[in-house]
């Protein structure tokens, strides 16, 4: 097997490692890490529930649900960023981007892509913004001060983690469909460097609910 | 990947080295505030034997010499008994007109404020000699401070220093000096006797007031100190106190 094949395929298993820290820690999940908490309930529950409709219903054709998937997720992180910037930035500007980018979802699937296909124009737009609010809580966190030791609190592993995944998969994102119809071996290889960001993403996230309720 | 580590490592950086800057600022903060909190007690503890002082000498002295006075004229007129007993009251005002003095002088450092520091200790210095038969021998050289709340503070830890000796050390000699070593930023104030020393650190622990009172005082203009004593092997201190703070103008 094609090491690019291997990372794409066991990739998700990295998800058991902040799923396992989530659930030690559990009574520390509070505040901005409760989304954070759901949000990789949302991702194991996806990976499950693909892999039902692949291997026991023979569905062929997934990416309905991603569109649906794609709302959530934006809708988590937003709420992420809303807990942590609340005080730095208006209260309003999380909640009309989370209204903007659900309105943006639907008009895309009902009129410019169909649900079967990959919702690139989402997906971008998703990563844009949160690499934008990201790189709001990294200034956040330089002009506050608000820790001596930025490297042991849950904010700044979660928040790199959410920088390094959807930065690196912007352009991948912008260009899902072409890689998906077009060359399979550059198309494998797209998908097994995104595999590979999303199993930083996991052990960063891993990380962060670790130091939950430690900083300093 | 590379572009992303090195992003996070260069913040990590920045933010560490922020975080530091601004705990050294808190520091110099709080140093700052206590010197400011130490020179107002110092002030307000000067001031007041300012008052005490010159209420001593201008008011009671004052009253004294015309009690004196006073008695001399009863005298001339007066029978033998009276004359011995307004002699015995001469003595007494006389006594009590130099412990006054005596008491005044000790509460304001006489000359500090007009003469200077290494006026001010020379006096304390032949005051020491006049009422002991310690030698004491007072160098100084290139001294040119200025700041007269740090030159108080050396003034009294000069005589803590010679009150120790006075009253523990049994010092036949004892040698000060004040010096700008070349190409130093700290001035070096010596102090020795030929006591009996003690053994440091231990008695510190138990009894050290003042040495204690010493170490704070040099703290407080920014100094650090140095003590070399054992039994029987007399006491040595050196006390390094930055040129710019004595240098400083307090105004």
């Amino acid at each position: 097997m094609r090491i690019s094949t291997l990372i794409a395929v066991y990739a998700p298993i990295s998800l058991l490692l902040p799923v396992t820290v989530a659930l030690v820690r559990k009574k520390y999940l509070v505040n901005e890490l409760r989304p954070v908490a759901f949000y990789i309930g949302l991702q194991l529950f996806t990976e499950i529930f693909i892999r039902v409709l692949s291997f026991g219903f023979h569905v062929r054709n997934s990416l309905p649900f991603l569109h649906i998937y794609t709302v959530l997720e934006f809708s988590l992180i937003c709420w992420f960023y809303y807990v942590f910037l609340k005080d730095f930035i208006h209260k309003n500007i999380i909640p009309v981007l989370v209204t903007g980018f659900l309105l943006f979802a639907i008009i895309n699937g009902v009129f410019i892509q169909t649900v079967f296909e990959f919702n690139t124009y989402p997906r971008s737009l998703e990563s844009l913004l949160i690499v934008c609010l990201s790189l709001i809580a990294f200034y956040k966190m330089f002009q506050t001060l608000e820790y001596v030791r930025i490297d042991r609190t849950s904010v700044f592993w979660i928040n790199s983690g959410f920088t390094l995944y959807f930065s690196g998969n912007l352009f991948l994102f912008v260009l899902g469909n072409l890689l998906l119809s077009k060359d399979q071996e550059l198309s494998r290889m797209a998908w097994a460097i995104h595999a590979g960001l999303d199993i930083f993403m996991n052990i960063f996230i891993a990380i962060g609910l670790w130091w939950s309720r430690r900083e300093q | 990947m590379f572009l992303f580590a090195g992003g996070i490592i260069l913040f990590l950086n920045s933010y560490q080295k922020r975080i530091l800057s601004n705990q050294l600022k808190m520091q110099e903060m709080e140093v700052k505030h206590q010197q400011e909190l130490f020179y107002g007690n110092l002030e307000s503890m000067e001031n007041e034997r300012k008052r005490i002082s010159r209420d001593l000498h201008d008011e009671v002295g004052a009253a004294l010499s015309t009690t004196r006075l006073i008695v001399c004229q009863i005298q001339e007129k007066d029978t033998d008994d009276a004359q011995t007993l307004t002699e015995e009251c001469k003595k007494m005002i006389d006594k009590t007109m130099d412990n006054i003095r005596r008491i005044s002088n000790d509460m304001l450092p006489h000359g500090l404020e007009e003469f200077g520091l290494e006026y001010a200790i020379e006096e304390l210095c032949d005051k020491v000699m006049m009422a002991s038969d310690i030698d004491i021998d007072f160098d100084s050289e290139d001294y040119h401070g200025v700041n007269k709340k740090a030159e108080l503070v050396i003034y009294r830890i000069v005589q803590e220093l010679l009150n120790n000796s006075l009253k523990h050390a049994r010092a036949t000699e004892i040698n000060i000096g004040i010096q700008k070593p070349d190409e130093e930023e700290d001035y070096l104030i010596t102090y020795q006797d030929n006591g009996i020393g003690f053994e440091y650190p231990v008695p510190r622990k138990k009894a050290g007031l003042g040495i204690m009172n010493i170490e704070n005082r040099v703290k407080m203009i920014f100094g650090s100190m140095k003590l070399f004593t054992q039994p029987q092997q007399g006491f040595r201190i050196e006390i390094k106190v930055p040129v710019s703070i004595l240098l400083q103008n307090e105004n």
